[in-house]
């Protein structure tokens, strides 16, 4: 009971400290009104846009002749345009000059090896986009497990980068994609969102420094209640940003809608936790307003840029690990792979990875909220 | 015994905060607990409602153990923090009503002792104001209503008069002279010794983590009773007279300060006449006044320490 009034003060205090409100809701709502209008415009002719690929069949076996069969589908034609080579030294080269963006490798003795059972592989020499054409080799190996000619290729795809450079573009079997162009306001709303994080840190600040924080911990009540009340009153508040962000992605991309829009709720409800359980650990750690903003602002600006170079597929080094932690990028390829893929692989393992951190972050939030005020 | 402190001991670090604390407060008793700057008066009370972990000693409060019955024990506590600690964003009402609910009030009773608290520090006409717009004086009045909204059984004021107007310092006496006469047990902690003489019946002086003195004002200041102190004013200031006054008999000490004389004589010295004549060789009295000891005097005595130090 105490946590739900606990609660109920939280949210009308947040809503009634207007300024900060109208920054957190209001800024990113206006935000996502003008990509409303720049985004719609730079995604239309996406289909025109077809990956120049081309393939070397060394092995010349019944593999070979059910994967020509499989780039001659309609799906394929439409996101691709094929060519085929005669010598590796010749489609490198192609690669190397920008000419193709990869080159699809079938050696020597690959229907032989895997008629014997031996493990394989297929090799793709990439310059920089070739996550279609993985994705797209990826869906041979599938189409081809499924029909259980061969059994242990999945995931072998030898991927050969001639630079270092790998973009990460989902291709949908209706051939849409989301342009390059798109992403950079995608992720600019992203980011605008994630400093709602802000909020939870704020709160937990100003109860310390206004001493607000002494009268729970001298009332009948336990901690947990209080810290949960105080998590839970942010997090409702945060939502309505999310929520608007969830309605910016449906009447942008919405036609394209492929997936479950609850893949995309489920995201916005976690990535919702995870910022709040964010700022309020920053605003405990540090108890001080002008560090939080500018630990957060710069969290913020790491994760939202590891999420753009990871979705330009340009990600190298230490912000190809940064990666790994970040929400931003997480919700990125579940919302992008709900709209033009359906459900992917993807979407379930950035569903988990997000899940967990916002259940370790939940459980930071309220161990370091049950400190004392003195 | 409505508080019993046994042997309370806190360390931060290398610092004693309270060394060997024993203290106990009977039903009805308003406690008054003195002391300068890092006495150890405020870590004592934040051991008693638990925000601070004693290293040593019991606590008992209701005659309950505070470890094994805190939550029990805090529905009956109610605290004015030293610092105000009322939320800005909330109108007076909604303060009192949040708190109110934290001490298990809800419906009509909630309501009833909302508007009680409010009228009882002279707030019901501003219930609809948010604090943000009120002066530091109600502001501080906000802050003890919300501590009594749930007529808690002990009451504890830290400093609860700090920077505040004096007719803002007048209605809070008021009001704690009112609940002590509704039959409250209070500890109030304060720096103002008029305060703690106006409102106290018992009164407990710390000084560097321990309990140096505890007793009713007389019985302090009957600890001094052993002194006279005779204050004059000179015509002008006179430093010879200073050792002719020091060789009569019973006195003490005696120093000028500016134009001001001190003379300090062992009680019944009889010596006031030769004091005058000593002055009034060389100078002229402008003014004679012979002291009783006051609080201050006692605390001054017994710390070596003026208490705004």
């Amino acid at each position: 009971m105490n946590t739900l009034q606990i609660t109920y003060y939280t949210i009308l205090r947040n809503i009634r400290n207007w300024k900060l409100f109208l920054l957190l809701i209001g800024a990113p709502f206006v935000f996502y009104l003008i990509c409303v209008n720049i985004s719609p415009n730079v995604n239309q002719g996406i289909n025109s846009e077809k990956f120049e690929i081309a393939y070397l069949d060394a092995d010349g076996g019944p593999i070979a002749q059910q994967f020509e069969q499989f780039l001659q589908t309609k799906e394929i034609l439409t996101a691709f345009d094929l060519q085929k080579v005669d010598s590796l030294d010749d489609g490198n080269q192609l690669v190397k000059g920008g000419k193709i963006e990869a080159l699809i490798y079938l050696k020597k003795d690959l229907s032989k090896s895997l008629n014997q059972g031996e493990k394989t592989n297929i090799e793709v020499y990439g310059n920089k986009s070739i996550s279609a054409t993985r994705l797209m080799v990826e869906d041979f190996i599938n189409t081809v497990n499924t029909a259980s000619a061969i059994k242990k290729i999945a995931g072998d795809i030898d991927v050969r980068e001639v630079s270092i450079g790998i973009e990460q573009i989902a291709v949908s079997s209706t051939g849409k994609t989301l342009h390059d162009a798109d992403k950079y306001p995608f992720i600019g709303c992203l980011e605008m969102l994630a400093y709602g994080a802000l909020l939870g840190c704020f709160s937990v600040i100003n109860s310390i420094k206004k001493n607000t924080l002494i009268r729970f911990n001298i009332s009948p009540i336990n901690s947990f209640a209080y810290v949960s009340g105080q998590f839970i009153g942010n997090f409702l508040t945060l939502c309505p940003s999310s929520g608007l962000f969830i309605a910016y992605t449906y009447y942008v991309w919405g036609g394209f809608m492929l997936g479950n829009i609850l893949n995309i709720i489920l995201n916005f409800l976690l990535l919702t936790v995870i910022l709040t359980a964010l700022g309020m650990i920053v605003g405990y750690l540090t108890k001080k307003t002008g560090i939080s903003v500018l630990i957060i602002v710069c969290l913020n600006g790491l994760l939202g840029t590891a999420a753009l170079v990871g979705a330009t597929g340009t990600a190298s080094g230490f912000l190809k690990w940064i990666l790994f932690l970040s929400p931003h990028y997480y919700t990125y390829l579940i919302i992008t792979d709900t709209i033009f893929n359906g459900f992917t692989s993807r979407i379930q393992s950035s569903l988990i990875s997000l899940a967990m951190f916002a259940t370790v972050l939940t459980v930071l939030t309220i161990f370091w909220g049950r400190r004392k005020a003195v | 015994m409505l508080v019993e402190v046994k042997n309370l001991v806190k360390r931060y670090k290398d610092v004693l905060a309270v060394d060997n604390v024993s203290l106990s407060i009977e039903e009805g008793e308003i406690l008054g607990l003195l002391g300068p700057n890092g006495a150890g008066k405020t870590t004592t009370i934040n051991a008693m409602i638990g925000l601070t972990k004693p290293d040593s000693g019991e606590i008992l409060i209701f005659s309950k153990k505070f470890k094994e019955h805190e939550l029990e024990i805090k529905r009956d506590l109610g605290v004015v923090p030293q610092d105000i600690a009322i939320f800005e964003d909330l109108t007076a009402y909604e303060n009192l009503s949040y708190f109110g609910r934290l001490y298990g009030l809800k419906g009509p009773l909630l309501k009833e002792r909302v508007e009680e608290a409010l009228e009882f520090t002279g707030l019901l006409d501003k219930k609809k104001q948010y604090p943000k717009k009120f002066s530091n004086g109600m502001k501080r009045r906000l802050n003890i209503a919300c501590a009594l909204v749930h007529h808690p059984k002990l009451i504890i004021m830290d400093e609860p008069t700090v920077g505040i107007d004096p007719q803002s310092r007048n209605h809070i006496i008021q009001s704690i002279k009112k609940l002590t006469k509704m039959g409250s047990t209070i500890i109030y902690i304060s720096h103002y010794m008029e305060e703690i003489e106006e409102i106290c019946t018992t009164i407990v002086i710390m000084d560097q983590g321990r309990v140096i003195a505890k007793g009713t004002k007389e019985e302090l200041k009957a600890l001094m009773t052993s002194d006279e102190r005779v204050v004059v004013e000179l015509s002008t200031a006179n430093y010879t007279v200073v050792d002719n006054i020091k060789k009569l008999s019973g006195v003490k000490d005696a120093y000028v300060n500016g134009t001001e004389l001190t003379v300090i004589s062992q009680k019944n010295s009889k010596n006031l006449n030769g004091i005058i004549d000593q002055v009034s060789e060389s100078s002229e009295i402008i003014s004679l006044n012979v002291e009783q000891p006051s609080l201050e005097t006692v605390f001054l005595t017994l710390t070596g320490r003026s208490l705004r130090d």
